[in-house]
C-alpha cells in the first residue's frame, strides 16, 4: 500500500489513543503478550465498527473495546488457572476512613501516599472492576460520564467503585509498610 | 454538614464532579476539620503519585503500526478471498462426498482423526500449505477473522524451535476449521482448531498412517495436532499450546 494514501478517520481515532488503549490495557492483563493479543482484538472490532458508529468520543469508545477485549482474554483463561481476582469476597476490607481514626501519624501515611512502588503492587492487588475505575479517572482523567461508558455502569456505581478503589488502595498501601516494617 | 457527609464527597469534589452548592458546604467543612482536611491531603497525595510517578506503559515501537497493518489487510483481503473461499468449499465439498461413500461404510465415527489426516496430507502438496503465510501471529491472527466465526488463538513458538509457517483454511467433515502450521526443522505440523460445543477434554494421542494425531478440547475449542515429526516434539508443541 502506497504510503501517500491519506490515515483514514479510523486510523487517526487509533492513533490518537493507540498509547492510552495500550497503557490500559497493560494494566487489565498480566502480561505484555496478553495486552499485545487483547489489544490486537480490539483494533480489529473497532475497526469493524467505527463506520457504523462513527463514534463521538473516539477516546472513550476505543478504550470500552479495549476493556472489554482484556476482560475476554481473562474470562478464556480463567478456567485454566482458577484465577478469582473477580471475586468481591476475596478483596481485603475496606480502609478504615481516616475520619474519626485515632491518629496514626498522618505525616506518615502522607509520605507513604507518595511512594510510586506501593501504589503499583497496590493497584496490582485490586480487583480489575476497582484498578480501571482508579486508572480511568486519575491516569486517563475521564469524567463520571465517560468512565460509566467505557466501563458499562452507571455513573453511581463509578462512585461507588472509586470510593471504594480509594481506600482500598491506602488500606494496602499502609498495610505493606507495616508489613515490611 | 458532617464528617460522614464530607467523607463521601471529598472524592467527587476532587474531581470536579459536584454541584456548586455542596462544594462551597464541603470546602467550608474541610476549612475547619483537620480530619477531613486530612482526608483530602492523602487523595490528592494519591492522585498526585499515580499521575506523575506511576510507570507509564508506552506500546513498544511498531506494535501502532503492525495493528494497523492486520487491519488493512483484512479490510483489502476480505472480497477475493471470500470468492476463493466458496470455490474451496465447492471443491472439497465434492471431495468431501466421495470420503464419506468409501468411509461410511467402513466406520461410523465422522469425526475421527482420519478426515484431519487426510487434511494433513493434502496441505504437504505443493501450493496448498498456506493461505497466508507469516510467522508474526499479528498477521496470521486477522487474516482469519470474517473467514471463521470463531477467534483462532495463533502464537509463534519459535523460540521454542516450532516456527509459525502460516495459517490456512480448511473444510473438515463438513465445517470450517483454522488450520495453523508450524515447521521444526524439516517438519510441518498442522494444528487444526475448530469451535466445539462440549466441555474440555485431556490430551490423547494416537498414530496412524505414520502420523502421530494429538486431540483435545479447552475453552470451546477442538484441537488436533498432526504430524509425522517424532512423538516428544509433538508432546511439547502440544504443551506450550496449552500454556498460557
Amino acid at each position: 500500500m502506497p504510503a501517500s494514501t491519506p490515515p483514514s478517520d479510523f486510523e487517526q481515532a487509533l492513533r490518537a489513543n493507540f498509547a492510552a488503549a495500550h497503557h490500559l490495557a497493560r494494566w487489565l492483563t498480566r502480561t505484555q503478550a496478553d495486552a499485545e493479543d487483547a489489544l490486537q482484538e480490539a483494533v480489529l472490532r473497532a475497526f469493524r465498527s467505527f463506520d457504523r458508529l462513527r463514534p463521538e468520543n473516539p477516546r472513550a469508545w476505543l478504550l470500552r473495546i479495549v476493556r472489554n477485549c482484556c476482560y475476554d482474554l481473562r474470562k478464556q483463561q480463567q478456567p485454566r488457572d482458577g484465577d478469582s481476582t473477580l471475586e468481591e469476597e476475596a478483596l481485603p476490607p475496606d480502609a478504615a476512613p481516616v475520619v474519626g481514626m485515632r491518629a496514626e501519624d498522618p505525616e506518615a501515611r502522607l509520605l507513604r501516599m507518595a511512594d510510586a512502588n506501593a501504589l503499583e503492587s497496590a493497584l496490582r492487588d485490586l480487583a480489575a472492576e476497582y484498578r480501571e475505575v482508579f486508572l480511568l479517572r486519575e491516569i486517563e482523567g475521564l469524567a463520571y460520564k465517560e468512565i460509566a461508558d467505557v466501563a458499562g455502569i452507571p455513573v453511581g456505581t463509578v462512585m461507588s467503585r472509586l470510593s471504594r478503589a480509594r481506600s482500598q488502595l491506602r488500606a494496602l498501601i499502609v498495610d505493606r509498610e507495616k508489613e515490611s516494617a | 454538614m458532617t464528617c460522614t457527609e464530607a467523607n463521601r464527597l471529598i472524592g467527587p469534589w476532587l474531581d470536579d464532579e459536584l454541584d456548586v452548592r455542596s462544594a462551597v458546604e464541603l470546602e467550608t467543612h474541610v476549612a475547619r476539620c483537620g480530619a477531613c482536611d486530612r482526608e483530602k491531603a492523602e487523595l490528592l497525595a494519591l492522585r498526585h503519585t499515580a499521575r506523575e510517578r506511576l510507570p507509564r506503559f508506552d506500546p513498544p515501537p511498531g506494535l501502532e503500526e503492525k495493528l494497523l497493518r492486520g487491519v488493512r489487510e483484512t479490510a483489502n483481503a476480505r472480497p477475493p478471498r471470500a470468492r476463493r473461499w466458496m470455490r474451496d468449499v465447492g471443491l472439497m465439498a465434492a471431495a468431501a462426498c466421495a470420503a464419506v461413500v468409501v468411509t461410511s461404510s467402513l466406520q461410523r465415527r465422522p469425526d475421527a482423526g482420519d478426515g484431519y489426516l487426510d487434511a494433513h496430507l493434502r496441505s504437504l502438496q505443493a501450493g496448498h500449505l498456506t493461505d497466508v503465510t507469516s510467522s508474526d501471529q499479528h498477521t496470521v491472527k486477522p487474516w482469519f477473522q470474517g473467514k471463521v466465526d470463531f477467534g483462532v488463538p495463533v502464537r509463534d513458538f519459535a523460540a521454542d524451535g516450532f516456527e509459525l509457517v502460516g495459517g490456512r483454511l480448511d473444510v473438515i467433515g463438513g465445517r470450517p476449521v483454522a488450520a495453523l502450521v508450524y515447521g521444526r526443522r524439516r517438519h510441518l505440523i498442522n494444528v487444526f482448531v475448530a469451535p466445539t460445543a462440549d466441555g474440555d477434554t485431556p490430551v490423547r494421542s494416537l498414530s496412524s498412517r505414520g502420523l502421530r494425531v494429538s486431540s483435545w478440547a479447552e475453552g470451546g475449542l477442538d484441537y488436533r495436532l498432526v504430524t509425522d515429526m517424532a512423538s516428544q516434539d509433538a508432546d511439547q508443541l502440544v504443551a506450550l499450546l496449552r500454556a498460557r
